[in-house]
This record gives C-alpha cells, structure tokens and sequence, in this order.
C-alpha cells in the first residue's frame, strides 16, 4: 500500500475516532484537558466535535416568551415574534431555550428587548415573560389534566434605561 | 480473526460507484440553497448585527473557532464596510459558492467556501442554530475534503479523473461510518432515559406547542402505540450500524430510518432538519443498495434466462 494512501486511511480514522470520543461525551471528560480543548478546537473546523442527543435522555418542559409593550399613549399590547417560516419558530425556541439558563437569563432578556424596541418604535416599555408549558402525563390526561403554561420569570426594560428593574 | 481482518479490508477496498459522492455533493448543496431561501425573509434577524440576538451579545457565546461576522467586519474595517454589508457579502459569497458545488464547477475551492461562510454565518447566528446546522456543517465539510466532484459536474468533463478507486471507497465510508456512530450514539442516549421506555417521549414531543401541529391526543388512550413508536426509535437508531451494514437488512433499515425522519418532518414539523437526515442516509446507502439490488436482479434474470433458453433449446425450438 503507497504512502498516500496509508495517510489517507490513518485520517479517516482519526477523524472517526474523534467522532466517536465527542459523541461518547470525551468533552465531559476533563473540561480543563489541554489535549481535550485542542481535539474540540479541531473538532470545531471538521464537524467531529458533536454530541448527538436529540431528544435524549427525555424532553424537559418548553419555554416561550411573551412580550408586553406598553406604547408612547401608555397602551399595552403583547406581541409574538412571527418569522416567515416554520423554522423560524423552530430557531427562536431555540434562544428561549436559553432563559433556561440563570446565567444567561438576564443578557439573553435584554437582547430580546433591544430587539422588539427596534422592531415596535412605538414602545417605551417591553416586559420579557417566560412562561413554560407543563404537558401531563399520558396518566394524567386520560384523567383529564389538560398541558398548561407556568409562569417563570419576567424582566422590565425601559427605552431611555436598558435595564427598570428585576423581579 | 483472520475473517474478521479479511471482511474489514474488503470493507475499504471493495468498489462503490463514484456517484454516491455525486449524489452526496448535489443533494447537500441543494439542500443548503433551499434552506437558504426558506430562511432568507428573516435572514438578518438570525444574522443581523441588530437580530434577535446583538452581534456583541452572541459572538462572545460563541464556543467555535470559526471566524464570525464581527471578525469580518473587522478585518475589512479599512474599507470602512457596514456591518450589514458583511452579512450580504458572506450571503452572496455562501450562495454563490453553493451553486458552484452544485454544478461541480471548481468543486473543491467551492466546497471549502460553502464550508467557510455557513461557519462564519453559524458562528454569529449560534444561538439559533439546531440540528440541522450541525448536520450542514458536518456535510460541508466532507463536500470541502471529498473527492465529490468525481462525476456530474463541470470539472468531470474538463478533465479526465484521476482519483484512484480506493480514495472513492474510503470516501463513502467515512460519511457511512460517521452516520453509523451518530445513530448509535442517538439510540444510546435515548435509552438512557425512562421517557423512550414508558413513550412519554412521543406523546410529549407531539403535545409541545414548539412542534404541535397534528391533534395526537387519542394517544393518551392507546399508550401502547407511543410506547411502540419510542422502542422502535431505539432499536433503528441503536441498530442502525449493524442493520446498514449487513447486506440482507440494509434495505429494511434505509426504509425505516426514512420512514422515522419523514414522521419527524410531518408530525414535529422539523421539515428543513428531516429533510437534510432524509438526503444523507440515501446519498450515503441507497446507490450501495441499487447497485447489490440490481446485481441481484441480474443474477436471478441471468438464472433463469439460461434455464429458458436451454429449455427451448432442448425442445429444439432454437
């Protein structure tokens, strides 16, 4: 077998053997591991740094967002962030996903009121909602509980300040 | 052992038809170019420096090395570029270099260009970023370092093609194996949970409001049919290596594993994510599969040709 082609084949399975480490959580493993960081750096360019657990080991309860504006005449409305696709909803649960996380709450919050001040220039107030949508067991809906939205979090923002308070 | 090692070498070296790698090239660049579109009317809310998300608030969320948009624009800053021309021109750049890879036309610069501009697009726009662009990510990749423009393409007529059988072969492979590790690791994590055992992982996946989009209620009172539909889920995903592989029972797990990405795209409303898994596993197994289907249709015609002819021969008819 030429040279070439051992290279190629000593690659491939590197590159799988990668795969197989990150999709085994490897990046668990030793998140301050020197040798870990650069295999997940590589990993970043070629696609073998993943881990696959869709859906997996179950589903947690789902966040949504709703957003209150209070207008310039000081009328409120609640709005919803409509895209032009399915995937659009698809892809903004995907950043509500990320109120889940206390850390991130307050920076992904005021990104989303920046983001509905920019789009309703009417507005002086917006309060950014997460409500999470508790679905019964099958048990449970057989005896008649119906899935309902439980209120979370909320946080204020003001146009003249990017932050009026904390709940 | 000596089997062992002789079956994994024929593994790597056995010929599969150069237009898997075609198929594969043409398929996930169409896919990103009708992704493109589909995505397009809220591009700069995903992509924008004033999207749902500031670029100064999810670049430095970013985990990846990719370049993103911001870097772009600073390095281009001396043309004093706005920050939204950046996002037209790595638009421009994406869907041009797509077509280019479709067509096979510079195949390779096109592929890593594709590569290179969906990771500096996903590098900002991470934090609305799911599976698919996992999955898009990974497949870029392979159309950037793959020999995918072997045939159906442009640079396949200019030149005649020099890319020797065995580097076809590990090709496929590759993207089969990586397929297989994912599935296994799906199937694995899956089982893990007690929601794919009991089916509560159905019945609530069809009850969020982020993917409800047939009423499944009447499953509450046949808990047996979700239960059935997780286990299955399981034993496709977990299996998947073994019942691709296995040449009596490719075809059965090519159709369930459609059948599971297709109900994923109908029920749960993922169309984009179910189409792109859809178009892998076929690009990846299905030319593999016509090919030892058709040279089983033609031993068994070849079979029983002959015994026709040497039938009429005998009746002396020829």
């Amino acid at each position: 077998m030429p040279l070439k082609q051992k290279l190629y084949y000593a690659l491939a399975i590197l590159h799988l053997l990668m795969v197989a480490l990150f999709a085994a959580h490897s990046a668990d493993w030793g998140r301050n591991n020197r040798i870990i960081k650069s295999l997940g750096a590589v990993g970043n360019f070629t696609g073998s740094n993943n881990i696959f657990s869709f859906f997996a080991p179950g589903l947690a309860d789902q966040p949504f967002v709703v957003y209150d504006v209070k207008d310039t005449t000081g009328i409120n409305h609640v709005i919803d962030l409509e895209g032009s696709s399915r995937d659009f909803s698809n892809r903004v649960n995907n950043i509500y996903g990320y109120l889940t996380i206390p850390e991130a709450r307050m920076i992904i919050s005021a990104s989303l009121a920046k983001f509905v001040m920019n789009e309703c220039p009417s507005a002086e107030k917006v309060r950014i909602a997460m409500v999470v949508q508790k679905i019964p067991t099958m048990p449970e809906f057989r005896k008649g509980e119906r899935s309902k939205w439980v209120f979370w979090f909320h946080r204020d923002f003001e146009r003249s300040l990017p932050l009026a308070s904390v709940h | 052992m000596k089997r062992i090692a002789s079956n994994i070498r024929h593994f790597f070296i056995q010929p599969v038809p150069k237009e898997t790698l075609a198929f594969f090239r043409i398929a996930i660049s169409a896919f990103a170019l009708i992704q493109l579109v589909v995505l397009l009317p809220d591009w700069m809310w995903f992509y924008g420096p004033a999207g749902l998300i500031p670029w100064e608030v999810s670049e430095p969320l970013a985990k990846t090395h990719m370049p993103s948009l911001g870097n772009i624009q600073s390095i281009l800053s001396w043309l004093h570029v706005s920050a939204n021309s950046v996002v037209y021109f790595v638009t421009g750049t994406y869907v041009l270099s797509l077509v280019g890879l479709l067509i096979g036309y510079k195949t390779r610069l096109m592929g890593f260009l594709a590569w290179l501009m969906h990771g500096i697009l996903n590098a900002t726009g991470h934090l609305t970023a799911y599976g698919v662009e996992t999955f898009t990510h990974i497949a870029l990749f392979y159309c950037m370092v793959l020999p995918v423009g072997i045939c159906w393409s442009i640079d396949s007529r200019n030149k005649i093609s020099r890319i020797p059988g065995y580097l076809v072969t590990l090709s496929v492979r590759l993207i089969q194996l990586h397929l297989c590790i994912m599935y296994l690791s799906c199937g694995v994590e899956k089982a893990m949970g007690t929601q794919w055992w009991n089916g509560e992982a159905i019945w609530i996946a069809l009850q969020q409001d982020q993917f409800h989009t047939v009423n499944m209620n009447w499953l509450a009172n046949f808990p047996l049919v979700p239960k059935l539909l997780c286990w299955s889920t399981i034993i496709i995903e977990g299996l998947y290596p073994m019942g691709m592989m296995l040449k009596k029972t490719r075809k059965f797990w090519l159709i369930s594993i459609l059948s599971m990405h297709t109900f994923i795209a109908v029920f749960l409303g993922l169309h984009l994510f179910g189409a792109l898994m859809i178009l892998l596993n076929i690009s990846a197994f299905a030319p593999i599969l016509v090919q030892y289907e058709s040279s089983k249709i033609r031993g068994f015609a070849d079979t029983y040709l002959f015994r026709f002819t040497r039938l009429v021969k005998i009746d002396g008819i020829l």
